[in-house]
């Protein structure tokens, strides 16, 4: 009995501690980064142009990057921002995961107006309307919003549709992965960005994201450039051996 | 070295286990092994040696989850994509796996006096049939332990899992055995080979590379 309220009083003495500690921490990086941004132009253009040449030469480019909100309010500017770099990287699909629900479309569509040059195109994927997604030329970005109902739920809704077809017990995987990209409509991500400080997945879709490298930014609030460029540098040094 | 590795803490680590019991702890760890053979190449030694000393610091794992109470922990230890390696290579994982279930029975004193509950998930059929008989009698043997309980992901992968669930499903529908409309997110999650489990609360993947699912 003693021992334990002993251990106990420990126990919230060392959380506290490191608790304050941590507050610490984040407020000093929180000046540093401040005092980046000012001198911004100074400090990180010799590592942007750096990152870029590395990224170039490497070749090796996520197709589909994926962004994790998790708890995440979206702030349509920095979301735009991404959508940008995208087109400029080269990056064909974005998908933002979105489980608060709270992005929408035509805010985000808003932000973009008038920041796209005239031959970028972003292509949305959750209007039903789907007569617009060929024919433009010039760079282009697919774009889709992704809750959570469109990762287990689908799989829910393909096993029903299953049950009504298919008579015979063999259902390959590969008939999911066929079954499941008519839902998801985009390739399997290989980069994934994580908002916070340790990474939770929050229940996004398990199927797609069985090969994915997700990497940590501790927010999309001002999010930087370089920040996203020193991302993509470090996916495009991954070695995946997938199994083998 | 055994299953459930010897309990060696210092006095100072056991202290330190007290005061982390005060918090919120996890009810179910996942532990992703991977590495070996880096770190066999890395210390220039054989790459079975590799193997079967990422099986030893398993071992201590196991045992600190007992020690801190943790009823739970899964080892993902063979994905279905490993089949692909060279013969050689599978074949010294296949021994490594045979050689360690039957040690499991050399052990069975100490298993059954911790309480430790082996379950084996994956496409079982995929192995050799010897060790098919090895893990199911090891599960019979301890599938009314109750203390502990060890998932091990053999011949595993999640799509094989989720395809698996959904033939279930789909199967029990064409017998008649339920409706389309019963179908959903929790009759798929209870007919996944961990359907006894509560979710991780914790992943851990050794190497320190980011990929999650296999």
């Amino acid at each position: 009995m003693f021992n334990s309220l002993f251990f106990k009083i420990l126990y919230n003495i060392i959380h506290g501690i490191f608790t304050v500690l941590e507050g610490i921490f984040d407020l000093l990086e929180r000046i540093i980064h401040g005092f980046v941004d000012f001198c911004h132009e100074f400090c990180t253009a010799h590592r942007i142009n750096y990152l870029k040449c590395e990224l170039e030469k490497g070749n090796k480019l996520p197709k589909h990057l994926t962004v994790l909100l998790v708890k995440e309010k979206p702030s349509y500017k920095d979301l735009s921002n991404i959508v940008l770099w995208c087109i400029k990287h080269h990056i064909i699909y974005l998908s933002f995961y979105d489980p608060t629900e709270s992005l929408h479309q035509h805010k985000l569509e808003k932000e973009l107006n008038g920041k796209l040059k005239p031959d970028d195109h972003v292509i949305w994927h959750n209007s039903s309307d789907i007569t617009y997604r060929n024919g433009f030329s010039g760079r282009k970005v697919h774009v889709k919003i992704l809750k959570q109902e469109d990762g287990r739920a689908s799989v829910v809704n393909l096993t029903k549709s299953l049950s009504s077809t298919v008579r015979t017990k063999d259902i390959s995987v590969e008939d999911i992965d066929r079954g499941l990209f008519k839902y998801f409509q985009f390739p399997d991500p290989e980069l994934g960005l994580v908002c916070g400080k340790s990474l939770n997945f929050c229940a996004y879709p398990p199927w797609q994201m069985r090969l994915t490298e997700f990497l940590c930014i501790k927010s999309h609030y001002r999010l930087s450039y370089r920040t996203f460029l020193e991302q993509l540098y470090r996916y495009s040094k991954c070695e995946q051996r997938k199994g083998i | 070295m055994p299953w459930i590795g010897e309990s060696s803490l210092t006095v100072f680590q056991k202290f330190c286990l007290n005061i982390l019991k005060c918090g919120p702890m996890p009810r179910h760890i996942a532990f992703i092994m991977d590495g070996n053979r880096r770190y066999a190449k890395k210390k220039h030694v054989e790459q079975s040696k590799g193997h079967s000393k990422g099986f030893d610091k398993l071992a201590d794992c196991l045992r600190w989850c007992l020690e801190l109470g943790i009823k739970e922990a899964t080892v993902y230890a063979f994905s279905i994509e490993n089949f692909k390696r060279s013969k050689q290579e599978v074949d010294t994982l296949m021994e490594l796996a045979r050689d360690k279930f039957e040690k499991l029975f050399e052990e069975e004193e100490e298993i059954m006096k911790n309480g430790i509950c082996i379950r084996v998930i994956g496409n079982l059929s995929l192995l050799p049939t010897d060790i098919r008989k090895l893990i199911a009698k090891a599960m019979i043997l301890t599938q009314n332990n109750q203390n502990a309980i060890l998932n091990v992901a053999f011949a595993y992968t999640s799509r094989d899992e989720i395809t698996h669930s959904v033939k279930t499903i789909v199967k029990a529908i064409n017998d008649e055995k339920i409706q389309r409309d019963d179908i959903s997110e929790d009759l798929i999650s209870q007919c996944l080979f961990t359907s006894l489990s509560p979710n991780p609360d914790l992943l851990i993947r050794t190497s320190g590379e980011w990929q999650y699912i296999w």
